[in-house]
């Protein structure tokens, strides 16, 4: 496939069809992920000629007039994209990602749009990873230095292996000595 | 200071006034509806892939979770509905036991919700010695069907346990 074919397919009802079998955000970045199309246009994203392209169809597709009735066609490629982008080159991607939170009609791409802008906003804390991230962001609400985290960002930790996070077996084991 | 998008929170203004029967608020956010093509297309892909799922809705403005516990007016994010379950009074049931309209939730292979079905007939199959279930619900926001309960895209995880709010005097 050409990269012309790729973002061709990327852009058209059938991806969206197949992306939009999520029921929520988490399961919806998995299966972009986890998408042949999407890894294909994100390995050729790292050429700097091919990143410049994908960058110049995002503003495009974020320009093109819509139907305000319905949501955004572009919702879920305008998505994909920045994630591509998001992968190869962070900086670049808050930029564009500021661009796409002001595209009207957005589901999916305002979603990752924000997920990428608070990333962005953590980097610059020097925060790096997502664990950190999370842990960060948290107390950046309670200090009043943002107004709110992404939700996705505040939710619990993941229990592993039904025992807990080390915090809850730490406070399990006190509990058991005292 | 940076003011951060919360899809659903109180702020957001597609969201609507949802709370969980002990009055806990729950994220939601109402998604335009997309546009007739993508909707079509989606049917194709959904009725192609899976043979037994019958359309009954094409709609993309809420989500499974929103169809089962929001009467199909807005979206709700999967992590929300172990509180609202618990809020709500359900307990799981074993097959057995299961009726008309109790719950089926899915789950990913992390072991995370990733989809709510409502259960409209459990047959026992005899023969094959397992249950015949069918269920109806929204697949993403690619519209809502009628299906065998382990019928569904991988996206939507795998059937894991049902629940009841069932009351008994």
């Amino acid at each position: 496939m050409t990269l012309q074919d790729v973002m061709e397919t990327i852009e058209g009802h059938r991806f969206a069809a197949e992306v939009n079998l999520a029921a929520g955000f988490e399961a919806f970045s998995g299966g972009i992920q986890n998408h042949l199309l999407f890894r294909d246009l994100a390995d050729r994203m790292k050429d700097q000629s091919v990143l410049k392209i994908a960058l110049r169809r995002l503003s495009e597709l974020a320009r093109k007039p819509i139907r305000m009735q319905y949501e955004n066609p572009s919702d879920s490629a305008m998505a994909a994209y920045l994630m591509a982008v998001q992968r190869v080159d962070p900086e670049v991607a808050a930029v564009a990602a500021e661009a796409i939170s002001k595209t009207p009609n957005c589901w999916w791409a305002s979603q990752v749009s924000s997920r990428i802008a608070a990333s962005a906003s953590l980097r610059r804390l020097g925060v790096p990873s997502a664990p950190l991230a999370r842990s960060a962001m948290r107390n950046m609400v309670a200090g009043g230095e943002i107004d709110r985290a992404p939700h996705a960002m505040l939710k619990p930790a993941k229990q592993v292996n039904g025992r807990g996070c080390h915090h809850t077996r730490k406070r399990r084991a006190g509990k058991r000595a005292a | 200071m940076p003011e951060l998008l919360d899809l659903g929170s109180p702020r957001d203004r597609n969201a609507i006034y949802l709370a969980t029967s002990r009055n806990r608020r729950i994220p939601n956010a109402r998604r335009p509806e997309r546009v007739p093509e993508a909707l079509v297309a989606a049917m194709q892909f959904v009725t192609e892939s899976h043979p037994s799922a019958r359309l009954r809705s094409l709609t993309g403005t809420y989500n499974c979770i929103g169809m089962a516990f929001a009467n199909r007016r807005t979206c709700i994010e999967p992590d929300h509905v172990r509180m609202i379950l618990e809020d709500d009074g359900h307990a799981e049931v074993s097959p057995k036991h299961v009726v008309s309209g109790d719950l089926l939730v899915y789950r990913d292979r992390e072991g995370a919700i990733s989809h709510v079905a409502v259960v409209i007939s459990h047959e026992p199959d005899v023969a094959n010695g397992r249950w015949n279930t069918t269920v109806i619900s929204q697949w993403g926001y690619d519209g809502e069907y009628l299906h065998d309960h382990a019928d569904v895209n991988q996206l939507l995880g795998r059937p894991d346990r049902f629940y009841s709010e069932r009351k008994h005097t």
